[in-house]
């Protein structure tokens, strides 16, 4: 038995509707399902393969199957969203949503049809980009926060005055206040980032900090943000990128932009 | 100076982050199946790991790790090994977690 796999639905294109990208099995031909203004993107895919509770198992035994699965899904979509140069707005659909046949697709495009307009209306000339801010070098941060956060030094003071005994004891406490007062300030940090990310996005949205297992990367992860901008702000948008990255190099931090993506994070209804 | 490092999403460098949106956002639309992907941090902890055994990941001409400097030089291979046991270790950890809840 054969079902359709779903990528990604857009506005009605003038292209031609052939995919160079295989589909999700590596095997089946993308190609184009219309509904009134729309297009769905989609590929047969065998519904034995695609079962769920099969993909769920495959997914445990063999987690290299499904990155290869997502990565499909992604360039899938990326094609789908390219035009020479120009970037189209769509709605990307979450890996896995089957559909067991044209007739039924056609029930839910149909159904859904206000929603997915309004949803495509809202996106329309703006793109998905994402920011991640990394603490680079934690003791350039640190020493910053020590020398100018009042907490901190009031205590540093009140030990210094203290006799050597005692002060001993103190510095238990301090370090603790330390540790504390740096976590609040990377918070404080983070949060005026994500204001400054303001400026440039007509929306914004924070993601989960991602682990260090996850990222690959040497450095934690301190600010995970995807910003939706509109095309006529994305030269600024890059230029204040790139501004903030200095900024925040003296403080010790990096950061990574990417872009641009489907709008995964701006497509909910 | 460092210039803010621009990375381009179709280059599939960035696992986590194709991994992050492919597979926990994006609209879930109401289709015949709806596959659901347990725990997706656990996944990709599996799938960095089996990328680790750099050799296997040559085999499948996954080279991502080439680009990141961290993992690229062969002075750091000790500390890859070492990791190595740390994430094998947490990942044994949170699968028990998930066995027990």
């Amino acid at each position: 038995m054969e079902g359709l796999y779903l990528y990604c639905i857009r506005e009605k294109t003038e292209s031609a509707p052939s995919f160079a990208t295989k589909g999700i099995d590596g095997r089946g031909k993308v190609f184009i399902f219309p509904y009134r203004e729309l297009e769905a993107v989609i590929s047969e895919v065998s519904l034995d393969e695609f079962r769920s509770e099969e993909v769920q198992k495959k997914a445990q035994e063999d987690p290299l199957w499904i990155r290869e699965k997502a990565v499909i899904h992604e360039n899938v979509i990326e094609e789908a969203m390219r035009k020479e140069d120009k970037i189209s707005s769509l709605i990307p659909m979450r890996f896995g949503i089957i559909f067991k046949d044209e007739k039924s697709l056609e029930e839910e495009l149909s159904k859904d049809y206000p929603k997915i307009k309004s949803v495509l209306e809202n996106l329309k000339g703006k793109q998905e980009w994402s920011i991640k801010i990394y603490l680079k070098d934690k003791e350039t941060f640190e020493k910053l926060i020590k020398e100018k956060n009042e907490t901190i030094k009031e205590k540093e003071k009140e030990i210094a005055s203290l006799p050597e005994g005692l002060a001993f004891f103190m510095e238990e406490e301090l370090k603790e206040i330390i540790a504390k007062e740096i976590n609040k300030e990377l918070n404080n940090f983070a949060e005026d980032i994500f204001e400054r990310l303001k400026d440039f996005s007509f929306d914004l949205v924070k993601g989960k900090l991602l682990e260090k297992e996850l990222t690959g990367k040497e450095k934690p992860m301190v600010l995970n943000v995807s910003c939706l901008i509109s095309e006529d702000r994305i030269e600024d948008f890059k230029k204040g990128v790139g501004a903030l990255d200095r900024g925040i190099n003296t403080k010790g931090f990096y950061l990574e932009y990417s872009g641009p993506w489907p709008a995964y994070n701006f497509s909910v209804y | 100076m460092t210039e803010a490092k621009m990375m381009h999403p179709t280059n599939a460098t960035n696992l986590a982050e194709i991994l992050e949106r492919v597979l926990d956002k994006g609209i879930v639309i109401a289709g015949d199946i709806q596959i659901k992907i347990a725990d997706i941090e656990l996944l990709t902890i599996k799938i960095r790991l089996l990328v680790a055994s750099v050799d296997k990941a040559m085999e499948m001409g996954i080279n991502w790790w080439q680009t990141d400097s961290f993992l690229s030089s062969k002075a750091k291979e000790a500390e890859i090994e070492k990791e190595n046991t740390e994430l094998k270790k947490r990942l044994g950890k949170l699968e028990e977690k998930i066995k027990s809840a």
